[in-house]
């Protein structure tokens, strides 16, 4: 039994009133005589029984009474868990303050926990797992504080909070009582130990729990995508509703246990410009991983820089592009114009036979790309073609007969609208050997035939589009390919989905202030100058939502949690014993939970105590006739 | 009726209270008969002594004898002289002395309020030239004087009042039957009793006065708290006659005590109704001249 306020338990002593009166009217009774007490032993010993129960009765009542309210009011409350016993030490308490507390009463549990644990401690501390660098001290301090704060973003594992708690526990000694639900996520990549008995856990986690939510949005030629993971060991039926401007769609899916499940929703988008809407999911008990927003850009028509060593050599990129004029503006030009030409206005380049570049070039190139542009590497054939700066590669392949493209890489949202067979009749009669990157086509030869290096959006294909290399420039194939290519380095230029928590980095154009408007209101940032373009950086981002950034042209970008925070499998208990960790209850009761019951228990006896009396009353008032 | 006929002051002098100031039993019993008969207009029981009551005009069957000489020396007319009648009842006066009557312990008790009474009916009954004894008893009886008529036999009678202490326990019907085969001659027994006994063994005594052609008149002495059981705390209750304790919160159980209480009284009443037995409850706060009137209620049927 635990008291929040037990400066009250004295008036416990108010229980003895009514004893002390009994037992005062016992002593203080009246001796009278009396003629006979013939009649009256025959009355009393019919009215005895009742008269004692009675007696009895109302003295146990009032006792009850004047024991239940002070009782009530010193706020009492059962903690079969209570960790340590805290009455004169201090304790550091740690709470899990994840997306995934939110989930049904975690939350208010952990908070009457921590409430409980620190106000039995004479020098409590506090480490929230999202703010791990704050240390909070001081009891009414930190009670006021767990009034204020919520589940967040920040607190996707527990590691910094735990380094943290070690470290103090080892230089002072002090017990720490990690409060968390022990999601598996959070405590994965721990490797350290506290000392043997420092670390008590309220486990406020269960192996058995139903949550659903949206794990990803793409945007694929007209069709959004939608991932969705079914986290309980059930299976779910949820209703799906994308909301993009003014249209509104729904789609209502059964997802099995434990498996990833992707929807698609069409959508024409006419206009260039930028979209942001939001795919929520009908809700379970955490709600946080059943909203995700997103922003699509659809870029206005693509001016395609097309350096070519010679106009023959870039022909069919030439012609390929003119197929969809309505997206792409070709532009061919020599391979010697690099150099004059100002490369930061055009968002991608292909450069069809970049061995001819000179150093010089290489670094026009480079400082391009990482200023944010990008490019369509067609890597030449030969053995040392000055590209080793850019892309590793080794000499000149000329397989006998040829070589055809024998797996892709689907996953990748390049080719996610392609299959194997549609390059299956593609003859390759020579290549490169390319090394690095992410091999999104393999050659029979094991040879990758189109490379990503996505941190300096680059893809680079193994070989030049011309007759003599390669039949793919006839092949169906061919123009859907460059043009997904070149889309898809535009589009992935520019980032906007974000983790709440992250900062946020933006190139805009001007130096100019920006007005940014998110879920939780409106604030005025300011570029920072960089090497190339002037960069936004926003660290406000805790709100999950849909945020634009605007002056004079309007930026935007969605902030979403981590889609594993919405993963409540809880840790193998083999995992959480090498963290020297013992879980002590799942079951702090909050203070205060006995109060309520009490008083209500003293108003019921005071109700009793006078149903009593006024039947003994009405037993008496004669009968009038 | 006959209540009608007093004047205010004259029931002053029969309250008990006022009575227990004065001193001497003989003067009580004489300032409650007189303040009694004083305050009749008339009274309708002329003739029970050899004392002048009034002339009448002589009519023929008359005794010569009874004619008045000298009022017919002043008047030349013939009347006859009337005499109250001369009676020769025996009344018996018997007063329960037990320690129950000694309640209450304040100015004065059942036995003081009874003691009064008899004393008072003693005086009556002298006073009309009847013959009165009395008796009083406990568990048995204490003291036996026979009836006489004499002045100087009411004062042992006073005496014998006045010195009575209360004590013992009560079995009034084994007294009663034991006194009812004693008095041999009928006569009037008068019984002041509290009557705290096993009430269907006094019935059958007081049948047995009736079976030996006695007349009955029983006076039933309660105190008012007896009767409503009145205190307003719980008090320790102890029994006068046996020492007895009980532990009682009036307030509980005050009603069904008063319905026993009732309920007892009218099992008295209609017992001795069927046994042609009078029967007065009388509390001792009430004045003394009903127990009066129906002691002369109860003398006038006897004639």
């Amino acid at each position: 039994m635990h008291f929040l306020q037990p400066q009250f338990l004295p008036l416990l002593s108010l229980g003895l009133i009514p004893l002390f009166i009994h037992l005062l009217t016992r002593l203080r009774l009246r001796r009278q005589n009396f003629p006979s007490l013939h009649l009256l032993q025959t009355v009393h010993q019919e009215r005895f029984s009742w008269v004692r129960l009675k007696e009895i009765l109302l003295l146990l009542l009032r006792t009850l009474v004047l024991l239940i309210i002070p009782l009530g009011l010193s706020r009492p409350g059962f903690e079969p868990g209570l960790p340590v016993r805290f009455g004169a030490e201090r304790v550091l308490v740690i709470l899990d303050d994840s997306y995934s507390m939110g989930y049904g009463s975690r939350w208010q549990k952990a908070v009457s926990s921590a409430r409980l644990i620190i106000q039995n401690s004479s020098q409590p501390e506090l480490l929230l797992a999202s703010r791990a660098d704050t240390l909070f001290t001081g009891r009414n301090f930190i009670n006021r504080l767990l009034d204020t704060i919520s589940p967040s973003a920040g607190a996707w594992t527990l590691f910094p909070a735990l380094l943290r708690a070690d470290s103090l526990s080892r230089q002072r000694g002090l017990p720490v009582v990690l409060i968390t639900d022990l999601q598996e996520r959070a405590l994965s990549r721990i490797d350290f130990s506290f000392p043997p008995g420092k670390l008590q856990i309220v486990n406020l986690g269960t192996q058995q729990f139903d949550n659903a939510g949206v794990t990803g949005i793409s945007f694929h030629n007209n069709r959004i995508k939608v991932e969705l993971f079914n986290y309980g060991g059930a299976p779910v039926t949820r209703t799906v509703t994308l909301k993009l401007k003014n249209s509104v769609q729904e789609q209502t899916i059964a997802l099995p246990p434990r498996t990833p499940i992707t929807i698609e929703f069409l959508m024409n988008f006419e206009k260039p410009g930028l979209y942001p809407g939001s795919v929520e999911l009908s809700a379970d008990s955490l709600l946080i991983d059943n909203v995700r927003y997103f922003v699509f850009h659809i870029p206005e028509k693509i001016t395609v820089p097309l350096f070519v060593p010679t106009d023959s050599a870039g022909k069919y990129l030439y012609w390929a592009l003119l197929t969809d004029t309505l997206h792409f503006q070709p532009l061919t030009l020599k391979t010697s114009a690099l150099s004059s030409t100002q490369l930061s206005h055009y968002p991608v380049i292909i450069i069809a036979d970049p061995g001819n570049l000179k150093p010089a070039d290489f670094d026009r190139l480079n400082f391009y790309l990482n200023s944010g542009g990008s490019a369509l590497l067609c890597v030449p054939n030969l053995p040392s073609s000055g590209l080793e700066r850019l892309i590793p590669h080794q000499g000149k392949v000329i397989s006998t007969g040829f070589v055809t493209p024998a797996e892709i890489d689907t996953t990748h949202p390049l080719l996610a609208d392609f299959r194997t067979d549609d390059f299956k009749p593609i003859r390759i009669f020579q290549h490169t050997r390319l090394a690095g990157g992410r091999t999104l086509i393999r050659l029979t030869d094991q040879s990758p035939l189109v490379i990503e290096l996505p941190e300096k959006n680059l893809l680079v294909w193994a070989f030049t589009p011309e007759p003599a290399v390669t039949d793919l420039i006839y092949k169906a194939v061919f123009v859907p390919l460059l043009h997904h290519s070149l889309k898809y380095l535009v589009l992935r230029t520019i980032r906007h989905d974000w983790f709440v928590g992250d900062t946020v980095v933006l190139s805009v154009r001007e130096l100019a202030p920006l007005r940014l408007i998110g879920p939780a209101g409106e604030k005025t940032v300011l570029p920072e100058p960089a090497l190339a373009r002037p960069l936004v950086k926003i660290t406000t981002t805790r709100v999950p939502g849909n945020y634009r950034l605007e002056n004079n042209t309007v930026y935007a970008f969605s902030v979403n949690p981590l889609p594993a925070e919405g993963d409540l499998t809880p840790i193998a208990e083999a995992q959480l014993s090498s963290l020297g960790g013992k879980i002590i209850s799942s079951d702090l009761h909050p203070a205060g939970e006995l109060t309520a019951l009490l008083l209500y228990l003293a108003a019921a006896l005071l109700a009793v105590e006078l149903v009593v009396i006024g039947l003994e009353n009405y037993r008496k008032t004669p009968v009038r006739k | 009726m006959l209540l009608n006929c007093y004047v205010p002051h004259v029931k002053q002098l029969l309250k008990p209270e006022l009575i227990a100031r004065l001193k001497g039993i003989d003067f009580k019993a004489r300032m409650v008969v007189e303040g009694f008969l004083s305050g009749l207009h008339r009274s309708p029981y002329k003739g029970f002594s050899v004392e002048f009551a009034e002339h009448r005009q002589y009519l023929p069957g008359d005794e010569l004898k009874r004619i008045d000489w000298r009022v017919y020396g002043r008047t030349e007319r013939f009347f006859i002289r009337e005499y109250e009648e001369e009676t020769n009842l025996r009344a018996y006066l018997v007063l329960d002395s037990s320690a129950s009557m000694a309640y209450p312990d304040g100015s004065y008790s059942k036995l003081d309020y009874g003691r009064w009474l008899a004393a008072s009916l003693a005086y009556l009954l002298n006073r009309q030239k009847d013959s009165t004894g009395l008796v009083t008893f406990s568990k048995k009886i204490n003291r036996y004087i026979p009836p006489r008529a004499t002045t100087a036999h009411l004062r042992i009678i006073f005496r014998e009042l006045a010195g009575l202490k209360p004590s013992g326990d009560t079995n009034i019907s084994s007294t009663l039957h034991q006194l009812a085969e004693r008095i041999r001659r009928r006569g009037l027994v008068i019984l002041i009793s509290d009557l705290w006994d096993n009430e269907t063994a006094i019935v059958p005594a007081l049948r047995h006065f009736r079976a030996r052609k006695h007349e009955l008149l029983v006076f039933h002495l309660f105190h008012p708290d007896e009767a409503k059981l009145d205190f307003r705390n719980p008090v320790l209750l102890r029994d006068l006659e046996t020492g007895q304790e009980i532990t009682v919160d009036p307030r509980l159980i005050k009603r069904q005590y008063q319905e026993r209480f009732n309920r007892r009284c009218e099992y008295f009443r209609r017992a001795c109704a069927e046994a042609l037995v009078d029967y007065q409850p009388l509390s001792i706060t009430t004045p003394f001249d009903q127990a009066l009137f129906s002691y002369l209620e109860h003398r006038q049927r006897l004639n």
